[in-house]
């Protein structure tokens, strides 16, 4: 029964999370005016964004961002150049409908 | 007690904490989200400004929207406001800002600070000693599909109607028939949340249903049925900590492929809000 909290992740140590931690910092907690005004993406793109210019495998590891490990493109060793281009290819067009979406609903 | 503040500098603000909780433990030495200052506390009778001076170079308006949007940037000091934030939340009731809340010179702070001062003390009294909790299902939904398509009694019901048809209707309702099995299994996932969400609502003192995410953004290989945001009495979490343990094993033992993943306590983010103050 005592050690039931322990299961659980504590915030401070989910630094995989960069989902949570995005979703929680840049959208929520208290809004009160402040003299600067800034406008921040929507954290969905954001969080896309960031995947997607995270350069070094080991440092992304490090931040807890290991999505593509599953992905027989990313895991084989015989990854060919072609094949990292049509997925970025992939990737900035998912970015771009985000962005026509995320336009359109702010319309 | 504390230094004048420079008009050179801008005052970027974390949070806000019961005055009497930070004369009772004073935190210092905590490097702040422009590491060349320390995290300063601003004593404004019963509230406490937690903040820390920024240089004007790095966060004035124009300068700042350009940092924004340098991923690097925007990730490092979003992390650097959740670390600074779990620091206090562990010593102090803690009303968490929102990313970037930033004003020219003390004065413009108190200003704020005292037109909202009676919801931040209600924010408070709401607060104290509660805990604010996230809790996730998920379930791999075409396992879950296929699992309702060869099990459900509504499905099995639908097919036998379908095969009571003319041939020709039958082609049109066959193929409407995968709908209705994934709109069954939609069904079926979000009763059984919606079902564990009632559960956890009777601990709770509020609650905030949240998107579900996609695989994308989780990087998964099953989906996300449920994200829920939760304040619950620290002398409940124990018990609810149990009993999404016990659901956890219940699903296990059934089969199922619904996961939980619950992480906590967090700086009360999603229940700090003034709006159910009435405030402005």
């Amino acid at each position: 029964m005592s050690n039931v909290r322990e299961t659980v992740n504590h915030p401070a140590n989910m630094a995989g999370s960069l989902v949570d931690v995005l979703e929680t910092v840049l959208e929520k907690g208290v809004v009160i005016a402040g003299d600067i005004k800034v406008n921040l993406a929507e954290v969905e793109l954001l969080t896309i964004k960031i995947r997607l210019i995270v350069a070094s495998v080991d440092k992304a590891k490090e931040m807890g961002i290991d999505w593509w490990e599953n992905d027989p493109h990313y895991s084989s060793k015989a990854i060919q150049m072609q094949e990292e281009n049509k997925q970025l290819q992939d990737r900035i067009k998912l970015l771009e409908e985000k962005v026509e979406a995320s336009e359109s609903k702010g319309d | 007690m504390q230094a004048e503040v420079n008009t050179k500098e801008l005052i970027y603000l974390y949070a806000f904490i019961p005055t009497q909780e930070y004369e009772e433990n004073k935190l210092t030495d905590i490097k702040g989200i422009d590491p060349d200052y320390s995290i300063e506390f601003y004593v404004f009778g019963e509230i406490t400004a937690v903040a820390c001076l920024v240089k004007h170079e790095d966060f004035a308006e124009e300068v700042l929207q350009k940092k924004v949007e340098d991923m690097k940037w925007l990730q490092e000091k979003a992390y650097h406001h959740h670390e600074r934030m779990n620091t206090l939340h562990n010593t102090y009731t803690v009303m968490p800002l929102k990313f970037g809340t930033i004003y020219e010179d003390k004065n413009r702070l108190e200003d704020t600070l005292a037109e909202h001062k009676e919801n931040i003390r209600t924010v408070f009294q709401n607060l104290s000693s509660k805990e604010e909790w996230n809790i996730k299902i998920f379930t791999d939904k075409k396992a879950f599909i296929k699992e309702v398509k060869e099990n459900s009694s509504e499905v099995a019901k639908k097919v036998q109607e379908i095969e009571g048809l003319s041939k020709g209707k039958q082609f049109f309702e066959k193929k409407k028939l995968k709908d209705f099995i994934e709109k069954q299994a939609d069904k079926e996932i979000d009763k059984y949340c919606e079902s564990i969400h009632e559960q956890l609502e009777t601990f709770s003192a509020d609650t905030e249903v949240k998107k579900n995410w996609e695989r994308k953004l989780t990087g998964r290989d099953d989906d996300m049925c449920w994200n829920g945001a939760y304040l619950f009495p620290k002398d409940k979490v124990e018990q609810i900590l149990q009993f999404i343990s016990e659901e956890k094993d219940k699903a296990e033992k059934d089969g199922s492929s619904f996961k939980f993943e619950i992480t906590g306590p967090w700086p009360a983010y999603h229940f700090s809000s003034f709006q159910n103050q009435g405030g402005e």
